[in-house]
């Protein structure tokens, strides 16, 4: 087994939960929502997959993004924001991945007590 | 990287190319330590980056090529488009033209077609469609041939103009704000 290619597919399907999730709490640009998103750990997204992330979640009409002259930068930045439906659709993905971690809490219990010693 | 993102269009290659500029000089003023081919490497290189655009994009993005979405997609653009709209119509009125004379010749197959008379100085051939039967002279030259041949005509003008507004409408962006900067951020 591709150990490799299961932990990108698994950090892709959670990289646009983490991404509303961290616009649903701010307004805020590319490089701020990937230093957040690394402080957190685990998803390893860079500079590289956020910017095509977010264009995709723009098209679909999850996000917006507008471009600010910031005072505190000597260059535009495009801020995001969750858009209605994309509040609706993080509700939805939030409920989903409260159950799916519940299920998988259940099944791998004994074996992540076992990795942590 | 402009040339890899050709596919898209140009207002959201231009928000791309600009979010990608406002990254590096964002980069470079956090870590002043960093060059901006070091910053760039993190992005890979333009070819695979631009890439990674059209890939997430058209993966889950609703797929609109019908005909009637790319009149749409011509008639609401820019005057550039005109001509290629101007062609394709007249192309798409001949397919209409070709069903309606095969419509024709099945319901009035005996005053519809091709015919032929002999006169003193030749052959004289007339396309007639028409309920009139005495605005036929001659035999009929293509018969009941005539209702395969107009409708494959019009599917060849419908796939052919198909093809051509695929290949001449860019795909469906959602990039609406313009990429100057306008407003300061908003407190929340």
């Amino acid at each position: 087994m591709d150990l490799n290619a299961w932990k990108a597919q698994l950090r892709k399907g959670a990289a646009e939960l983490a991404v509303l999730a961290v616009l649903d709490r701010d307004e805020t640009y590319g490089v701020d929502l990937l230093e957040r998103i690394q402080m957190a750990g685990g998803l390893d997204l860079s500079g590289g997959s956020i910017y095509p992330l977010l264009n995709r979640l723009q098209q679909e009409g999850k996000i917006r993004g507008r471009w600010v002259e910031d005072a505190g930068a000597s260059h535009p930045r495009k801020y995001y924001a969750l858009t209605r439906t994309g509040r609706a659709v993080l509700s939805e993905m939030v409920m989903e991945w409260a159950q799916f971690e519940a299920g998988m809490r259940l099944l791998l219990g004994e074996e992540v007590a076992r990795a942590r010693k | 990287m402009d040339a890899a993102l050709a596919r898209l269009s140009e207002s959201e290659r231009r928000e791309i190319l600009l979010e990608t500029q406002s990254h590096v000089a964002e980069q470079a003023e956090r870590s002043p330590q960093l060059s901006v081919p070091e910053i760039l490497e993190e992005l890979g290189t333009p070819e695979a980056y631009a890439r990674t655009f059209l890939v997430d994009g058209d993966r889950d993005a609703p797929r609109r090529t019908g005909a009637l979405h790319g009149l749409a997609r011509l008639a609401t653009g820019s005057w550039t488009a005109l001509p290629v709209l101007v062609f394709v119509v007249g192309f798409y009125s001949v397919a209409v033209l070709a069903l309606l004379i095969a419509l024709a010749e099945l319901l009035e197959p005996a005053t519809t077609g091709y015919f032929v008379q002999q006169t003193a100085t030749g052959r004289d051939i007339s396309f007639v469609v028409s309920g009139d039967p005495s605005a036929v002279r001659g035999p009929d030259l293509l018969g009941v041939w005539l209702i395969p041949i107009a409708i494959s005509i019009a599917v060849v003008i419908h796939l052919a103009m198909s093809a051509l507004l695929r290949r001449v409408t860019p795909r469906e962006s959602a990039v609406r704000e313009p990429p100057t900067p306008r407003e300061p951020p908003r407190d929340e």
